[in-house]
Order: structure tokens, then C-alpha cells, then sequence
């Protein structure tokens, strides 16, 4: 234990010096058996297959990907779920394949997963958020303290005392971003968590991750299938059959209207609108992704 | 074929001190060959709407009447409605239980009393109709996709030749080709089968895009109901009630605000940029 | 039905018994429920009712709300009342046939009855009043000794406290899977015992499968909050005994020492 915390620090004297990468995958690959049902392996499935990132610390960069596209088994791989089949993950400047780190790394970058009632744990939302630091052996006073801190900061210090059954989807998945924050993480990855939600929800959500990411500089990894999830992003990665099929800012990913397509995904309305605009001659910015920008550009145009 | 709800409400526990009503006073009839959808919060009652249509669930008060017969009736079979008014849930997990496609299929026509050559006839049709192949007909319905799933469930439903299909959000957590094919094979279904069919739904965008008639529901009442692109024309009326109006409609709006000669009925992208490019090029040819 | 069963479920109050620390609770309980045998007069059923009576005006459970944890098992309690009432051999008041009501008869049926009354009043007073976390908290607290014996403490307390944050989970989903297969014309209701046990089975697969998927899915989030068992785990509450507690065990002291008392100079 002794000897893995100074390599920890070496490391991340080691990570400091070169730049803030907080992860970084290089060729990751990830291959499953697939099985019949009597559970014989009968072939191979390489559901992630070279994919190559590096996330800096305080950014909010969201995976698109439609179903199948592997985005959930390299969400895994952040929290040392899975372990690389080729390649190799680092978060926070730590292998995830070095088992006795593999603490570290779930404590570094927290997951957030789909099902809002598969990840809470108990009756009393205060006792799920604890849940975290209590399993990291943290002192009880230092818990109670991060359990307030980290409902406050997902606006549900109200629900304390409540059960979690009688939250709504967005609100139990706040319970559960709470339960990442008061682990005190330098990032938190999200895989597919609204997917499961109403708009509303949603918007909580994502509302919420913003605010984490502005205002306690958590680094966000957002994995979705929803597009307009990503209009506000850092940058986007866009994955199809385990590869890296697009890569960068929003408003150039987004510009790329055949290529989603290709990917299964569906360019957000404004998007599209803008889209049918510029082919038929309109000069409109094909990078502006929301209603009142496209209203204001209409505008200028109007007034020319 | 037409339903009809007369002054229906629906109350939980009652009497308890979790009383709350789901329903109140609705009034609402739905006619042949209609595609409706109805689009409200969480909790404003739509779901137990459409779990009163074929009867799972019993309004507290008032009368549904399917094809002008009170389904409350002592001689009315729930079990015929339930064939006839087909509801498919949102979660198809909840359903499949066969150890293989066929069979899953044939459990809703089996339990509505067809011959074993019609149920086995039906099954096929219906998992043709939603498109899934002949070769996953004797596959384990647990090894599906998540779409493909949602789409046997759909033929379990199908398979009983209902006249209506109330759908509780079909594309919820789909990815958008996924809900692309479940909008378009419900189109399909609805002028082929002669469905009448009713969606829940929370995206304002779907409704606009493939429905013929939207309810919009608010606390347990029907708020508006109509064409969607009448209904969307209140968008502050929405917005009282915490709802929007799909993007494109907003867009529309804001636009003619500013005083820009664009129609108040573009509630899709293609109505939208239609417009605007229609704006567009009368500007350029008055300004030659 | 599964409404009316009350026990084991929490009733939300600031009152002295809520405050006290699950173990006592749960030592108090079991005493209370021992001592419940130990006597067969009736000076010891009015300490027993008494000491029950107190608890409950503490703990700002209603009344009623109390006595419907009775109402699921009321079968069970007149079946056996009128078997002792009818079954009893003694001073006969009154014959019919074979069965026979004695003085000693109707003595016993007050007892039995109110016996098991108390037991089930008893252990209900204990789960209203503290909610189940803290009584897996305390039972796995109380039961650490056990682990010299390799006895899963730990686990077992994490598996109580899953369990009943899943059971609701769980009788939802079978509600609404029931409709969904009723919507498919199911029938639960009708045919023989053999026939609705079958008409269970599309009920039945769809609710394992899932009940699967969630533990599996509960399993990887339990992981990914690095749980790895009891081992140098801490607790935002640890459990601490106070003066209050203190007081709750002597208070348990006093009412057997009162039953000791008035079962030995007790007239019967």
C-alpha cells in the first residue's frame, strides 16, 4: 500500500511536469467472447478497437456514439471495470491494468451508470452518498462534512433524510453524482446517464455537470447518444464500431452532417435547419448550434 | 372504430391520505386511423390514460365507450378490448418471457383464444410487419438488441390484430436510427393495417414531426388537443406549464417576432427552412 | 395485500425511542420477546402490557396504526384462540358434541392470544421506530463476534440492507409487468391452483431476468464507489452508546425485575 502511494506521487510529480492530462488511452482495444447459450465462446467481438484520446483536467468533452458503438465498454475502462485488451489507459498518470491501483483509479474518475435504481444503494440518500468515502475508509466526521458538501452541490440538500424511491429519475441521478463528488474525484464519467431520463431530467442533469465543471473544475466525460448533449462541450469524440470516427470541437463535428449520419446519430434540430439553409444559398454560419444564435445571424441578414 | 372517455377520473388510494387524482374529468374521443400523441411531464397522467383505453386500469368515474359500448358493462369482454386496443409498455423487458422469438409472439394471440394455425399465421405476420427476419424467429428474445426488442414486443402486441395501438414512449432511450425505424414502421402500420395509433411521448420534436393530433396534458387534465401545428402555436401557454415547443417552432416564432413575413404554423426543420429560404429568395427577387 | 403488512416498515417520528441506538433496540425487543414465555399469569401479562404500553406512548406511533400490523395474521391468531378456547380439558361451562368450553379454556385463549399479540406488537414497535439501515447497522454491530467463527457478518448486513432497498423496487416491477402481460390478455385469476401457478410464469421470467440485470449492474456500481468489503470500511455513523441508551438497557433491567417480582408472589 505504502509503496503504491509513492508511486502514485511519482507519477503525478512525473504527469505535472509534462501537461494537465488527466486521461489517456493510447491503441486501447477491447475484445469479448462472444457465447452461445450454452456459454461456449464461438467468436470474437472487438467492441472497442484502437482508440486513441487524452482528456485534459478541467475540461467537459462528451463521447457520442449510437448503440453498438462501443462507448459504454471504454466508459468502463476509465474505472478500471475492464481491462485493456491492447493498449493502455491512464488516469490521472496511474496504468488502470495495475491491479493493486485499481482503487485509486475509481477514485479518481467516478462513474456514473444508466440506471438510476441499479446504482443506489441505500434507503436514506445521505447513507448512498456516504457510501463512497465510507468504503475509501474516510473518517466519520470528514464523511458527514463531504455528504453536505456534495448534496449542496448537486442542489439536493433538501432530500437528506429521504428515501431515493420516491425521487424522480433526474433527482436520483444527482444522488448519484453526489455519491461520485463526496469521493472528491478529479473527474466524473457518465455513461449514458440520461439516457433513462424525461427532458426535464436531462436538463438537471446536464445543468448540474456544467456547474461541477465550471465551478469545482471537475473534468466531465460525458457519454451519450443524445447530440445536442454535446453542443456545449470542450470537445467531442464520435465513435462507431470501437473506432474514433470524429474528433473535435463541437461546432466542427457538428458541421460534419453526412458523417453523423454514417454513425447512426441525428444532428440536432438547429443543426439541421441551418444545414437545409446553406444548401439552398443562405451564408449562415454552419457552426451555430442553438436557436438564439440562429435567430440573431437570421437577423443580420435581414438587416444587410 | 372510435373510443370514447366521458367525463373519466382516475384517483389513487382513495380515501388514504396519498390520495391524488391522476385523472380529472377527461373527455376526449378518438376516431379511425388517427395517429395521436399525447405529451406531458412525468406524473401529468398520460400513461394511465392509455392504461384506461383497453381497460387495465378502471376509471373511478365516468364511462369509456369503445365503439359506443360502455367497456364497463357487465357483458362487455375485457379480454376482447385488450386484443382489440393493443398496449404496447415502454420497457419490453417487461414482457418477453419465451425461449424464443415465435413463441414470445404467440403468447398474445394464444391467451385471446385464436386456433394454433392463426396464432402461428399472426406471429409471422406481425414479426414480418415490424421486421425482424426469419432468421432470429428461433433465437432466445433475451439475446436481442435493445431495438430489436422493443420491435418483437411490438409483434407480441401486433400479433393479436388489435384495431388501436397505444404505445407508452416507443423510442425512450433509443438511439436516433432506432427511433427513426419505430416512427416509420408505425406510419406504415397506420396506413397499411388501417391502425389508429396513440403515442406518449416527452420530445416535442416527435410529435411535430409524425403526429396527426396532439393531447398535451397538465396535472391529470387534457390542456390542448388538436393538430400540432395549431397546438404549437401556444407557445406561452405551453410554457406556463413548463413545456416547450419543438426548436424549429421556437425558432419560427422568434423569427416572426422580429418581423420577418414567416408563417406561424412551421413547427419541423423542413417547414422551418422552408420558410426561411421562401423569405430568403422573395428578399433577393425584390431587392433585383 | 402487501399494504396491510406493516412490519418491518418505519414510521417517521422524533420521539425518545427513535433516538435510541439500534442495539438497544434490538436486545430490548429480543428480552421482551423471551420474557413474553416466561410467565402464565396474569400479574406478568399486566407488566408486559404495561412495559408495551409505555414504549409505545414514547414513540408517537399511533394507536391505530400500530394495531394494523395485526390485521395480516388476525387469522392466525383466533385459529389458535379458538383451539385452545374449544380444545382446553378443565371445568366444563359449556358442551357441544366433542368440543367443550372450560373456564380453563377461556383463560388460556386470552393468554395465548395476547401473547402472540405482544410478540408481533413488540417487534413492530422495534422496526417502526428505527429505520432499516440502522438496524442492519445494529445487527451487524451486535453479531461481530461471530466473526471469529467466519460468520459473513458483514456481508450478510450488506445484503439485509440491499435487499430492502430493492423489495420495493421489485413489487413495482412485478405490478407492472403483470400489466404488461395482461395487456397480452394473461390471466391470473382464473382456472385451477396448477393453472395460475402456470399463468405465473410470464410474470416470473421477466422479473428474474431482471432482478439479475440489476444485481449485475448494482455489482459494477458497488465496485466503481470502491467497495471492496468490511475490510477498512468506516461509517458516517458510527454507532456509540450514550446516556440515553444506557437509560433504555436499565429501563429493560426494571421490567424484569418487576416480572421476576410478580411472577413469584403472584397468586395463580
Amino acid at each position: 500500500m505504502r509503496s503504491g502511494g509513492l508511486k502514485v506521487l511519482w507519477r503525478r510529480i512525473m504527469q505535472k511536469k509534462k501537461e494537465a492530462v488527466l486521461i489517456e488511452t493510447k491503441d486501447l482495444a477491447h475484445e469479448y467472447g462472444r457465447r452461445d447459450e450454452n456459454g461456449d465462446v464461438t467468436g470474437i467481438v472487438r467492441a472497442i478497437d484502437g482508440i486513441s484520446l487524452t482528456v485534459r483536467a478541467g475540461d467537459f468533452v462528451t463521447v457520442l456514439g449510437a448503440n453498438g458503438s462501443g462507448k459504454s465498454t471504454f466508459a468502463r475502462h476509465l474505472n478500471a471495470l475492464l481491462h485493456p485488451t491492447e493498449g493502455v489507459v491512464y488516469v490521472d498518470g496511474i496504468d488502470t491494468s495495475e491491479e493493486e491501483m485499481t482503487l485509486a483509479v475509481r477514485q479518481t474518475a467516478g462513474m456514473v451508470f444508466q440506471n438510476p435504481d441499479n446504482q443506489i444503494i441505500s434507503n436514506v440518500v445521505e447513507e448512498d452518498v456516504a457510501f463512497g468515502p465510507e468504503n475509501m475508509g474516510v473518517p466519520s466526521l470528514e464523511i458527514k462534512k463531504r455528504v453536505a458538501e456534495s448534496l449542496a452541490q448537486v442542489g439536493m440538500q433538501k432530500y437528506r433524510h429521504h428515501s431515493p424511491n420516491h425521487l424522480s429519475g433526474g433527482q436520483k441521478q444527482r444522488i448519484a453524482i453526489a455519491g461520485i463528488m463526496a469521493m472528491h474525484p478529479k473527474c466524473i464519467v457518465l455513461d449514458e446517464a440520461t439516457a433513462m431520463l424525461d427532458p426535464a431530467g436531462r436538463r438537471q442533469v446536464l445543468e448540474t455537470l456544467h456547474r461541477l465543471n465550471r465551478e469545482e473544475g471537475i473534468t466531465i466525460l460525458l457519454i451519450t447518444h443524445y447530440m445536442e448533449e454535446a453542443a456545449e462541450a470542450d470537445a467531442v469524440y464520435v465513435l462507431k464500431q470501437g473506432k474514433i470516427a470524429l474528433a473535435g470541437r463541437p461546432e466542427t463535428v457538428f458541421g460534419e452532417s453526412d458523417k453523423i449520419k454514417d454513425c447512426g446519430l441525428a444532428l440536432p434540430d438547429v443543426s439541421r435547419i441551418v444545414q437545409k439553409l446553406n444548401n439552398a444559398g443562405l451564408p449562415i454560419d454552419k457552426r451555430i448550434l442553438t436557436p438564439e444564435k440562429l435567430t440573431e445571424a437570421l437577423g443580420r441578414l435581414a438587416a444587410e | 372504430m372510435s373510443i370514447r372517455l366521458e367525463n373519466v377520473f382516475y384517483i389513487y388510494g382513495k380515501g388514504t391520505k396519498e390520495e391524488t387524482c391522476a385523472l380529472k374529468k377527461i373527455n376526449l374521443t378518438i376516431e379511425k386511423n388517427e395517429f395521436v400523441g399525447i405529451i406531458g411531464h412525468t406524473g401529468s397522467g398520460k400513461s394511465t390514460l392509455l392504461r384506461l383505453l383497453n381497460g387495465l386500469e378502471r376509471a373511478t368515474e365516468g364511462s369509456v365507450y369503445y365503439n359506443g359500448k360502455n367497456i364497463y358493462d357487465k357483458d362487455f369482454s375485457m379480454k376482447t378490448l385488450r386484443g382489440k386496443v393493443g398496449l404496447v409498455f415502454q420497457y419490453p423487458e417487461h414482457q418477453l418471457f419465451e425461449e424464443t422469438v415465435i413463441k414470445d409472439v404467440q403468447f398474445g394471440p394464444a391467451n385471446m383464444g385464436m386456433t394454433p394455425l392463426e396464432t402461428e399465421l399472426f406471429a409471422f405476420q406481425a414479426l414480418k410487419d415490424v421486421g425482424i427476419g426469419e432468421e432470429l424467429i428461433d433465437v432466445s428474445p433475451f439475446l436481442l438488441s435493445g431495438g430489436q426488442k422493443r420491435r418483437v414486443a411490438l409483434a407480441g402486441v401486433l400479433a393479436m390484430k388489435p384495431e388501436v395501438l397505444a404505445l407508452d414512449e416507443p423510442v425512450a432511450g433509443l438511439d436516433p436510427e432506432g427511433k427513426e425505424n419505430i416512427f416509420a414502421l408505425l406510419k406504415r402500420l397506420q396506413k397499411e393495417r388501417d391502425l389508429t395509433i396513440l403515442f406518449v411521448s416527452h420530445s416535442m420534436e416527435d410529435i411535430a414531426e409524425y403526429a396527426d393530433r396532439v393531447i398535451v396534458m397538465n396535472q391529470g387534465e387534457i390542456v390542448l388537443d388538436g393538430e400540432p401545428h395549431k397546438v404549437f402555436r401556444y407557445q406561452k401557454e405551453l410554457g406556463q406549464i413548463g413545456l416547450d415547443v419543438p426548436v424549429s417552432a421556437k425558432i419560427a416564432n422568434s423569427l416572426r417576432e422580429k418581423g420577418f413575413a414567416i408563417p406561424g404554423d412551421c413547427i419541423t426543420v423542413d417547414e422551418t427552412a422552408d420558410a426561411v429560404i421562401r423569405w430568403y429568395q422573395d428578399r433577393k427577387r425584390g431587392a433585383v | 395485500m402487501i399494504r396491510d403488512i406493516t412490519i418491518g416498515q418505519y414510521y417517521a417520528a422524533d420521539s425518545p425511542i427513535h433516538r435510541l441506538d439500534a442495539r438497544v433496540k434490538i436486545v430490548v425487543t429480543l428480552v421482551y420477546m423471551v420474557s413474553l414465555f416466561t410467565f402464565q399469569d396474569f400479574a406478568g401479562y399486566a407488566a408486559a402490557i404495561l412495559f408495551f404500553g409505555i414504549v409505545l406512548a414514547l414513540s408517537k406511533v399511533p394507536f391505530s396504526y400500530i394495531m394494523r400490523g395485526l390485521k395480516p395474521v388476525l387469522f392466525i391468531l383466533l385459529l389458535t384462540g379458538m383451539l385452545n378456547l374449544f380444545w382446553t380439558p378443565g371445568k366444563e361451562i359449556f358442551a357441544w358434541g366433542v368440543v367443550a368450553v372450560t373456564w380453563e379454556g377461556i383463560r388460556k385463549m386470552i393468554y395465548i392470544t395476547l401473547r402472540l399479540a405482544l410478540l408481533i406488537l413488540g417487534a413492530s414497535i422495534m422496526t417502526f421506530t428505527t429505520t432499516p439501515n440502522q438496524l442492519t447497522a445494529g445487527l451487524e454491530r451486535l453479531l461481530r463476534p461471530l466473526k471469529i467463527f467466519r460468520v459473513p457478518v458483514h456481508e450478510v448486513a450488506m445484503m439485509m440492507s440491499i435487499a430492502l432497498r430493492f423489495i420495493p423496487i421489485l413489487v413495482e416491477e412485478t405490478d407492472r409487468i403483470m400489466k404488461a402481460q395482461a395487456a397480452r390478455g394473461a390471466d391470473f385469476e382464473s382456472g385451477n391452483a396448477f393453472q395460475r401457478m402456470k399463468s405465473m410464469l410470464p410474470v416470473l421470467v421477466p422479473l428474474f431476468v431482471s432482478a439479475i440485470r440489476r444485481a449485475g449492474e448494482l455489482a459494477l456500481a458497488m465496485d466503481s464507489r470502491c467497495y471492496h468489503g468490511g475490510e477498512g470500511r468506516t461509517k458516517m455513523y458510527p454507532l456509540r452508546y450514550r446516556g440515553r441508551d444506557i437509560f433504555g438497557y436499565l429501563c429493560c433491567l426494571v421490567y424484569i425485575a418487576a416480572l421476576a417480582v410478580t411472577v413469584r408472589i403472584s397468586p395463580f
